[in-house]
């Protein structure tokens, strides 16, 4: 457990420097595939994977403290905001069900949901700012799962695209909030919290990400409805259903 | 430095505010589950988290036989609390073990292979659940946030004042180090508990304290001033084991080590685990663990063996030779694995000794006809031919 | 579940420093790489870090060619980057056989994070003008991500040369290994 503290304190600095450089407003960029991409069909159907959410209050200190209760809150949130997104688009959404864990197929589908995790980072290392840009990506972006993906739908293959949304977020704790003034009044600039996260839309047949979007806000409230919706709205600008 | 007092008043009033009222509350009780929006329920939630990752990680040792008796050994021990924890055995040739709050317990391969019996590993276990027990963990955290809110106003003072930025970060220094590791209050605590709960399960409480002792000397043996990782967070090693020392004169009690059905539960992942040790290439420490299997004698073609590698790898002047003697003792031995013949080989290759590397690659292929590395050891041959 | 928060911060970080971009395309005319030349197949972005270079198409995380020119004595296979084991890297010792190669390569992957390393058919392969040696592996990546490798390299005048490819299990791997092996096929030494 001596590792953990350690990990936070690097974590947070790097939310931090985050906070410093990017400024006061909601950063979306968002990748299509293609910009010719249209829906298989006119009302589409959504594998919604289970968000990765969590939400800390952040200490006096600056140290990101994971709460239970706010997250719990932000996945009812955020999911709320997702089923109405989509409702007014005419797209319908499937929970992703696990299958039975040490199955085969729990194994399988682990193997894509981490596959997908190593996607995704090479696409915020590499589609984000010219300081990692890939030579080979320059003009496109082609970032796939392989078709194996089809093992997440199942026998039932009911779904043809697959969401999968990530979001951290922290909010300043009232003795950060005090430190932050205290810092005004000092002269000494003291970041505040910061929301960032992305979502991918997978297409389930051929395993392509077809739109990606990338979020940083020092801004947004997912504890309650009307600002997580805001954050939703944010996050899947120029989605592409 | 006039700044300095009103702010160090603020400050003091905004800690006080900040540090939630932690008594030394009542123990974990069997079945426990955390109150809604409680801290508890918050750090369920990080190592829950923490736990599917372990679940996937590919670094579990999923063989049943040695799960089945960890979780029998850790049943034993924990007694009421068995039906909380859910055990892990990850791959890694270190000494540990460690439990979350929410009752998933780690334990570490390298622990597994320098434990000597049963009681020994018993007792680590009974320790972590000390920790456990007694919230440690929770306790350790809400203090680092206590005594880091406290440092921020310091250094913000310090900056505001123009002081020097060196005096805020030797505070924060010190403060580190004894945030990173239990206290030693905590330490003696958990072997407290973990001295009680060998006792209570019946094993020989003179098994609480040498493993103790065998990790200090693993650790001087290392010519690298490096501490196990297990220390980092674990302080004070040899002040413990006296405790548990006299402890052990103090108790009436007797019971058993239980070494022999440690040893084979243990054997079947020797190799492997010795395999991991030889991988880190850190040969005295490695020495200590295997002269204590030695000791221990069982299938000793295997440990001369593994000796063997020690010195191949290691590579020093005279090791060459040192490890020929080896492998010659292990094939001469019970239970050493095929390798043995090749390896030799390979090493009498080394030193144009061709007949009789021949004859070593030859017998390994015939032990081996499947080897991986089959048709490398046919070239070797028939360059020796 | 997805991916860890800090390999994220770490690579939002990264990507809002403005900066030189450390990564050069490898174009389709024969490539020299030292001590050996090969033809790229195909076009790769290019890193060197550590002594090493590095070559890939969508990351390193998914797939990546690494080539070792000339490793010495004493010399680990690539420089210790992160720092984080406090465990020696195994350091390479001329004159080294195949299998003693192929440890030295397992060995340095399982000290960077490298789980459940698996290796298969240790064979002689040519390597250049050179009688050199090719294996298989398999692995899982810190996150237990299943990965796929092959292995080509040599012991030449007492320093190892080696082309190693590792990529993601599912699709990558096979994805990329047509142009590897071809690439391999073209392998020439001086």
């Amino acid at each position: 457990m001596a590792r953990a503290v350690r990990r936070r304190k690097t974590r947070v600095g790097m939310v931090l420097a985050i906070g410093l450089l990017v400024g006061a407003c909601a950063q979306t960029i968002a990748f299509n595939k293609s910009a010719e991409f249209t829906p298989s069909s006119p009302s589409p159907r959504i594998l919604l994977m289970p968000a990765d959410i969590e939400l800390s209050e952040l200490s006096a200190a600056g140290i990101a403290f994971p709460k239970a209760e706010w997250t719990a809150a932000a996945i009812d949130n955020v999911g709320a905001a997702i089923e109405g997104f989509m409702a007014l688009r005419n797209a319908t959404l499937i929970a992703y069900q696990a299958p039975p864990a040490a199955s085969p197929e729990a194994y399988l589908q682990n193997q894509i949901i981490k596959l997908h995790g190593a996607v995704g980072n090479a696409v915020l290392a590499h589609k984000f700012g010219p300081a990692n840009a890939l030579p080979t990506m320059r003009d496109k972006f082609d970032y796939t799962l392989g078709e194996g993906v089809r093992a997440l739908a199942g026998d039932r293959a009911m779904a043809e695209y697959a969401l999968f949304v990530y979001l951290r977020d922290s909010y300043a704790s009232g003795e950060r909030a005090a430190v932050m003034i205290f810092g005004l009044l000092l002269g000494v600039a003291v970041p505040g919290g910061l929301q960032i996260g992305f979502a991918s839309l997978v297409d389930l047949e051929s395993g392509d990400i077809v739109w990606f979007n990338r979020l940083v806000n020092p801004s947004g409230d997912l504890r309650t409805p009307d600002p997580a919706r805001q954050t939703i709205e944010n996050l899947l600008a120029d989605f592409p259903l | 430095m006039t700044r300095l007092a009103p702010i160090a008043a603020l400050a003091l009033l905004v800690s006080a505010c900040a540090t939630a009222a932690l008594d030394d509350g009542p123990d974990v009780t069997p079945g426990e589950q955390p109150r809604p929006a409680s801290v508890e329920a918050d750090f369920w939630m990080i190592t829950d988290a923490a736990e599917a990752r372990i679940r996937d990680s590919g670094r579990r040792v999923m063989d049943p036989a040695i799960n089945a008796y960890v979780r029998r050994v850790v049943c034993a021990i924990a007694g009421p609390y068995c039906g909380d924890i859910r055990v892990y055995i990850i791959r890694v040739p270190d000494f540990n073990a460690s439990m979350m709050p929410n009752g998933a317990m780690q334990v570490w391969t390298g622990l597994l292979l320098r434990a000597r019996n049963e009681a020994e590993f018993a007792y680590v276990i009974g320790h972590e659940i000390g920790h456990y027990l007694r919230r440690h963990t929770l306790k350790r955290m809400i203090d680092l946030r206590t005594k880091t809110d406290a440092l921020v106003f310091v250094q913000l003072a310090i900056g505001a004042a123009g002081g020097s930025p060196l005096a805020g970060n030797l505070v924060q220094l010190l403060a580190m180090a004894s945030l990173s590791a239990y206290s030693r209050d905590q330490e003696r605590e958990s072997d407290a508990v973990g001295f009680r709960l060998l006792v209570d399960a019946g094993y020989d409480p003179y098994q609480a304290a040498p493993i103790w002792r065998r990790l200090i000397a693993e650790a001087e043996a290392a010519d690298e001033d490096q501490r196990s990782i297990f220390f980092a967070s674990h302080p004070a090693p040899e002040e413990r084991a006296e405790t548990l020392e006299r402890l052990a004169e103090e108790s009436p009690a007797e019971g058993d080590a239980f070494e022999a059905r440690y040893l084979e539960a243990i054997l079947p992942l020797r190799a492997g685990l010795f395999r991991d040790e030889l991988r880190g290439r850190r040969f005295a420490r490695l020495q200590v663990v295997l002269d204590q299997h030695f000791e221990a004698a069982a299938k000793l073609g295997e440990l001369h063996y593994i000796q063997g590698e020690l010195y191949r790898l290691r590579g020093g002047d005279g090791d060459q030779a040192l490890a020929i003697a080896a492998y010659r003792r292990a094939l001469s031995a019970d239970g050493a694995p095929p390798e043995t013949h090749r390896d030799l080989g390979l090493m009498l290759m080394k030193k144009q000794q061709s007949g009789e590397a021949l004859g070593h690659l030859r017998a390994y292929l015939a032990a081996m006809p499947e080897a991986e590395d089959r048709a490398m050891v046919r070239s070797y041959m028939a360059r020796l031919e | 579940m997805i991916m860890n928060m800090r390999g994220l911060a770490m690579v939002v970080t990264l990507a809002t420093l403005s900066g030189c971009a450390p990564y050069n395309l490898v174009t389709l005319e024969r490539r020299d790489l030292g001590g050996f030349s090969v033809e790229p197949q195909i076009e790769w972005s290019s890193l060197e870090n550590g002594g090493i270079e590095i070559w890939t198409v969508h990351g390193t995380g998914l797939e990546a060619v690494y080539f070792a020119d000339g490793i010495a004595d004493g010399e680990p296979l690539f420089e210790q980057r992160f720092g984080e084991s406090d465990k020696p890297l195994p350091r390479f010792r001329s004159p080294m056989n195949a299998n003693e190669a192929m440890e030295f390569v397992v060995d340095t992957l399982a000290i960077s994070g490298a789980g459940e390393i698996r290796t298969s058919a240790l064979r002689p392969a040519e390597f250049g003008a050179h009688a050199g040696f090719r294996f298989d592996l398999g692995y899982r990546d810190a996150s237990g991500l299943e990965g796929r490798g092959l292995a080509l390299g040599a012991v030449i005048d007492g320093r190892l040369y080696l082309l190693l490819y590792l990529a993601a299990a599912e699709h990558y791997f096979a994805a990329y290994g047509g142009p590897v092996e071809r690439m391999i096929d073209s392998l020439e030494t001086p």
